[in-house]
């Protein structure tokens, strides 16, 4: 019977299980988890009763944001490949690029999560906009500036700006 | 789909950002330019370290400022820089030892032409890649003068350098040399002696792999191509002579006489001055160091803030007769040879 038949039927979704560092489970679809590099490396020699991946080192209250991140874009990449194959006008990658700065309009803190999420996941494009988000911080800052919004003691014995 | 029951907040020490591993701090760095790298590794000891590291491997971001930034040198002996950045009307402070008792000469690209004070070592340092070009070393007697100098960049690389020289105390007058050295040639200066009575050098241009100078009396210029063979000579209908001020800007040499009222740009097409229009024109002036002057078009919505914050920077303005705004540097003896505006590309 084909799906069209009635739509109300789609094949299972596969799915893989995310497992936080604090113990954890998060369902999410195959194509979410492969926005992970680590994860798609070697994600077909495992057996499919198997998808399960402890990440030792993301906590759950990162991971929730992360799956959020690589849901929007694995939807988002569809319907602007959508929009793309039927010539309609799509503002998409506008809408999407919106969303990013959005997303990681965050606290130092979370940033510093997702940013260390997305490279242990190596998720390039979210390790991208985390990393531009660090560098505009810093941009146009003072030493001192740049220490308190990141929540950083000068460890400095010398006078970084003596001569050595 | 997700199985949480509550949210547990991590504890976490206070300086995770402080620990930040250093290929990514590398990446964030990439995407900085000096300046901010240069406060970034003033922030702790990881992050400076990272800097340093990084400064070895690879080079900063460039930035593309018009308006000349102001270097101060004015903490001698010690090997602190002071550079005034219009653009983001910033002061920054940055630690430079290569810059220690040196003259600047000129400025192109974010490069810099450097003289030590003992010696005719000459270098080209950039600001901004930390990279150095040594150039050989002009064997030269005490009583030689050094009357100017410029250079040439060719994909933001250095590639051609002139140094101008006078003999200071000579009974017959003095003598005028100009020196040339070219991407490539490591030992060597070409040199070109003036002959003449009416030898003089008032100003100097390289552009477009010629080399331009022009007499006393603003009657005459010469071209010479980059091996500093004369090519030709060209008889000039301004009389730019030695009153007037010639002065780089973006990309074009303009003369300009004392009131300001005359000002010319010289066109290498028809090979002679030709008179453009002074309104918008910044004069950015070293009140000692006249070869670090630059000047720029600016519109005219903008200048009164650019020039609100010179002042509020010590420089001060000048209007003379002419439209030309001249905004003057504003070092004190005996620091004002350490005073430099610095064309950063």
């Amino acid at each position: 019977m084909k799906d069209s038949f009635n739509p109300s039927i789609e094949p299972p979704k596969k799915t893989v299980t995310l497992v936080s560092s604090d113990g954890y489970d998060f369902e999410v679809e195959e194509e979410v988890a492969l926005e992970s590099q680590v994860i798609k490396d070697g994600f077909e020699d495992k057996a499919v009763d198997d998808r399960e991946y402890l990440l030792f080192n993301v906590h759950s209250d990162t991971l929730e944001l992360i799956i959020k991140y690589c849901e929007k874009h694995v939807s988002s990449r569809k319907s602007i490949s959508a929009a793309a194959a039927s010539s309609s006008s799509s503002n998409g990658e506008e809408a999407l690029k919106e969303w990013d700065e959005h997303f990681i309009s965050v606290d130092t803190n979370t940033l510093y999560d997702i940013l260390m999420a997305a490279d242990y996941l190596n998720i390039k494009s979210l390790l991208d906009l985390a990393i531009q988000k660090v560098a505009d911080t810093i941009h146009g800052r003072s030493p001192e500036q740049i220490r308190k919004k990141f929540n950083i003691e000068n460890d400095s014995i010398i006078d970084p700006w003596a001569s050595e | 789909m997700v199985n949480k029951l509550n949210l547990c907040k991590k504890k976490r020490g206070s300086c995770v950002w402080s620990l930040l591993q250093q290929d990514i701090l590398w990446i964030v760095i990439e995407r900085l330019d000096l300046i901010d790298c240069h406060c970034l590794s003033a922030v702790c000891r990881n992050w400076r370290s990272a800097c340093k590291n990084y400064c070895t491997l690879r080079s900063f971001q460039m930035p593309k400022d018009r308006i000349p930034w102001l270097m101060l040198r004015k903490t001698q002996p010690n090997s602190m820089v002071e550079f005034y950045r219009p653009t983001t009307n910033k002061t920054h402070k940055i630690h430079l030892p290569q810059l220690f008792a040196t003259f600047c000469l000129y400025s192109k690209d974010g490069w810099l032409l450097l003289r030590p004070y003992t010696n005719h070592k000459f270098f080209l340092l950039n600001l901004f890649t930390n990279e150095k070009v040594d150039l050989p070393e002009l064997h030269m007697d005490r009583e030689i003068f050094i009357l100017k100098g410029t250079f040439s960049t060719h994909l933001k690389s250095p590639n051609c350098v002139i140094v101008a020289t006078s003999t200071t105390l000579c009974p017959l007058g003095p003598t005028y040399r100009i020196y040339g050295w070219t991407s490539g040639a490591t030992t060597y200066w070409k040199e070109y002696k003036l002959s003449g009575p009416h030898a003089y050098i008032s100003g100097i241009w390289l552009s477009d792999n010629q080399f331009y100078h022009f007499n006393k009396f603003g009657t005459e210029g010469f071209v010479f191509d980059m091996d500093l063979n004369l090519k030709s000579s060209i008889s000039l209908s301004k009389r730019t002579n030695s009153s007037y001020n010639m002065i780089v800007c973006e990309n074009e040499l303009l003369a300009f006489s004392e009131d300001a009222l005359d000002v010319y740009r010289f066109d290498p097409c028809v090979m002679d001055w030709v008179t453009v229009d002074s309104r918008n024109l910044i004069c950015f002036l070293g009140k000692v160091n006249r070869d670090t002057s630059f000047m720029i078009r600016e519109e005219e919505s903008q200048v009164q803030s650019l020039l609100n914050h010179f002042i509020n920077n010590g420089c001060y303005k000048e209007r003379r007769q002419g439209p030309v705004i001249f905004v003057y540097d504003s070092m004190e003896t005996p620091y004002a040879n350490q005073t430099n505006w610095i064309n950063v590309g």
